[in-house]
């Protein structure tokens, strides 16, 4: 049984890993708010999860994640998105932060969750990731959460050093979601924000599942190494899961296409390495199907891990795990982040000249009105 | 012979006084004395009148009518007697006792005794001086009575004129009549045309008399039915003072429904459970149902709540009284009804069926007085069965475990609250 370590920082990253603990009760995404009082999490390894914040009120909100879990990082209410403001927080909680880590014991993988463009979780996981590295030897994955383009300037150059920060930091690989591209989903900019949570607790847990099934064909935890070390150190999710009887063919292939990423990329061009697990009922599960949808992709990408797992009665389920050598949609990120940089640099510049006019008002200092 | 008649009243006053009380068989002597030739002894309505008085011959002759009429005659020796019948079963002797001719006239000296008749009948006994022309007797007045009415065939409600009159046919009048009309069941006097006075103190009798009218009323039939008007009596005297009585024809009268009005309420009580668990509840539906043709009035309808049962509820006409709930209904109109709802508790196990006491009123158009109804229905049987959770009363073992599986889950509760709230 693997030991992972699942973390959430800051309100998104509390939120995906709320939504994981929510998802591992069972119902998925209609669990009943009231499952926690009769049901517990049903991780095939061993999980242990965290959740850090600044804000309390962003910790209160959790339903499904235990108060032992959420720690709070006391600092007013949250850092305002400033990333120098976190980062000092962060140094001056470092160690309570490392004990609750130290606290959970020894692991086989570790996740970190957090969105690139937030106040606490954009600067904390850089640190803290550097901080684990430094103390302990298993590999360290972040899944960083892009912000939707139009949520400002702040966010944008936030997430444009948060991400180099992260590559920096020493974690073994980035998986990428993009608000932006998931913002299709429709509905409300809250049914929205928990689509994407939902989607993204839905593929984690698939996968966390999938590295401790017992499979058909595998493929463990050493293979997603492989996978992840492939490319930039980046990498992305495909899920497809159908709800009817349909070829395994088209599973896969949806799993792979824009509706199945959390990422907006071009798979057959873009992609380094490749895992799909597959998994469902052994009927639905063609060997000559899946054979030459892997063929297809290992084409285009190199070598192609997959794995399969027999579930009776189960249509047919597709995560797709891709590395990737370049990312044409993050160079599109840093291309508005670096415009938002320099807006930020007029803006202060501005402020600046503002203090000339403090000039302008001097001019009448001593002086009285006459009438 | 004024003073010896008055001597002889007296002796005869006297005679009657002793032999007052004694039985009809004892023969009593009525008369003792003289009787002048031509002179007549009247007891009541027979004359013995002494014809002849022959004191040479010690002998006396004698005839004895019954009234006019001659019954018998003869001639009697000293202590010679003859005997003829009286009135019904009473038999007369007189018994010669000595004869005289000193005076004007010759007379004789006799006895008069009567057997088996009671001498308190006797109105009359005594001498009469003038003979036989000069007595007086009294007939037997029969007074006959009748009754009439209008229509003998009526319908409830309908009225009816009775006529009663009155005429002798005796050959005596009849005094001092007393009539007495009673009063009549199933029917009320509605009005009274003519009445009689008190008393009418003389009727004649005989063909030329015209009828006395008695009375002239109204009467008003109450019930259906064939009913026989009481008869009128009368008692009356005739001239000697006896005492008669007389009743009338008692005509009869046929009377038909008709249009009297009904009013008819009942009852139906129904339940939408018969059969339930201990503590469930039953709703029971009550449908007051004229179906008279009178509207009935002061309604009330008394419903007895079993025992075993508890009453929890009811519609806002429905009042409580001593725990038992109560319907009452100024007035329903014919061919209305009204439903309640009330709802019932069953507490205890058995079989019950819930009974109640009806009572209304009604005018029928005819009585005077309204008529009251009492009627009582009972509702079909409810069968009341252990409740769900009866089991547990009867096995503390069950409350135990229920408990402990409570306190588990509580317990849990608490616990996932405790580690899940931040």
């Amino acid at each position: 049984m693997l030991n992972i370590l699942v973390i959430g920082n800051g309100q998104c990253g509390n939120r995906i890993l709320d939504s994981i603990n929510r998802y591992a009760m069972g119902g998925g995404k209609s669990c009943n708010k009231l499952a926690k009082f009769y049901s517990k999490q049903r991780f095939k390894s061993h999980v242990e999860t965290l959740a850090f914040n600044t804000a309390v009120n962003d910790l209160k909100e959790m339903k499904f994640t235990k108060a032992k879990d959420r720690v709070h990082i006391p600092h007013l209410h949250g850092v305002g998105a400033n990333r120098n403001v976190g980062k000092q927080v962060f140094e001056e909680s470092k160690e309570q932060i490392m004990r609750q880590i130290e606290e959970r014991g020894n692991f086989d993988i570790a996740f970190v969750l957090t969105s690139a463009s937030g106040g606490t979780g954009s600067s904390f996981t850089p640190l803290l990731v550097k901080e684990m590295k430094k103390r302990y030897d298993y590999p360290i994955y972040c899944v960083v959460v892009l912000p939707f383009r139009e949520e400002g300037t702040l966010y944008l150059q936030n997430a444009a050093f948060s991400i180099r920060d992260i590559r920096q930091s020493g974690a073994d690989g980035i998986i990428l979601a993009d608000n932006q591209y998931l913002k299709n989903i429709g509905g409300s900019i809250q049914d929205a924000y928990n689509g994407i949570n939902d989607m993204i607790a839905e593929r984690l847990l698939f996968l966390l599942d999938a590295l401790d099934s017992e499979m058909m064909m595998v493929t463990d935890l050493g293979d997603f190494k492989t996978v992840m070390n492939g490319g930039a150190g980046l990498a992305t999710i495909g899920f497809f899961r159908a709800d009817k009887e349909m070829p395994v063919k088209t599973a896969i292939q949806n799993s792979l296409s824009p509706s199945g990423l959390l990422f907006s990329t071009n798979v057959y061009e873009e992609a380094s390495r490749a895992m799909i697990i597959i998994k469902g009922d052994r009927k639905y599960l063609s060997i000559d199907d899946i054979s030459t949808e892997i063929e297809k992709l290992s084409g285009a990408v190199g070598h192609v891990f997959k794995g399969i797992v027999v579930c009776n009665g189960e249509y047919p389920q597709i995560l797709s795990l891709l590395t990737l050598e370049s990312a044409h949609e993050l160079e599109k990120l840093y291309h508005v982040a670096v415009q938002a940089i320099h807006y930020e640099k007029a803006k202060k510049q501005r402020v600046e000249e503002g203090v000339e006019m403090e000039k302008t008002f001097s001019q009448i200092e001593g002086l009285e009105p006459e009438y | 012979m004024k003073l010896k008649g008055t001597h002889r009243t007296v002796l005869f006053a006297f005679l009657i006084l002793l032999t007052l009380g004694s039985t009809a068989s004892a023969r009593t002597t009525v008369y003792d004395g003289d009787i002048e030739e031509g002179e007549v002894y009247q007891l009541n309505n027979y004359i013995i009148e002494i014809t002849d008085v022959f004191p040479e011959a010690s002998t006396a002759s004698y005839y004895v009518y019954e009234r006019d009429k001659e019954i018998a005659n003869g001639l009697l020796d000293i202590n010679e007697s003859f005997e003829f019948d009286f009135e019904d079963d009473g038999e007369v002797q007189m018994r010669l006792k000595s004869v005289h001719g000193g005076g004007v006239l010759p007379r004789a000296t006799v006895e008069i005794s009567i057997s088996n008749y009671n001498i308190g009948d006797l109105y009359v006994s005594e001498v009469i001086e003038s003979g036989h022309s000069g007595a007086t007797f009294a007939g037997d007045p029969k007074l006959v009575i009748v009754k009439s009415v209008d229509k003998s065939e009526i319908e409830v409600g309908d009225v009816i004129t009775v006529t009663v009159t009155a005429r002798t046919t005796g050959n005596d009048v009849a005094n001092k009549v007393l009539f007495t009309d009673p009063k009549q069941e199933h029917f009320i006097l509605k009005e009274t045309t003519y009445e009689v006075s008190t008393s009418i103190p003389k009727i004649d009798y005989g063909q030329s008399v015209p009828e006395t009218l008695v009375y002239i009323y109204n009467l008003k039939a109450t019930e259906a039915g064939t009913f026989d008007l009481r008869a009128v009596t009368a008692t009356y005297t005739n001239s000697a003072g006896q005492t008669y009585q007389s009743s009338s024809n008692t005509p009869s009268i046929t009377v038909s429904e008709g249009n009297k009005q009904i009013a008819n309420v009942d009852s139906l009580m129904n339940v939408d459970l018969s059969s339930v668990g201990r503590n469930e509840k039953i709703t029971s539906t009550v449908i007051l149902k004229n179906t008279g043709s009178a509207p009935a009035q002061a309604v009330r309808l008394d419903i007895m709540v079993p025992e075993g049962m508890e009453y929890v509820g009811g519609d806002e006409g429905i009042e409580t009284i001593g725990g038992n709930p109560r319907i009452y209904l100024e007035t329903l109109q014919p061919n209305n009804d009204k439903e309640f709802r009330y709802i019932l508790k069953a507490k205890e196990v058995g079989t019950y069926s819930i009974n109640s006491e009806l009572s209304y009123e009604y005018s029928n158009g005819v009585d005077a007085q309204n008529i009251k109804q009492n009627k009582e229905f009972a509702s079909s049987r409810i069968n009341v069965k252990e409740g769900k959770f009866d089991f547990l009363i009867k096995n503390p073992l069950y409350i135990i475990i229920s408990a402990i599986i409570l306190a588990v889950i509580g317990f849990q509760v608490y616990r996932r609250h405790r580690e899940y709230r931040y």
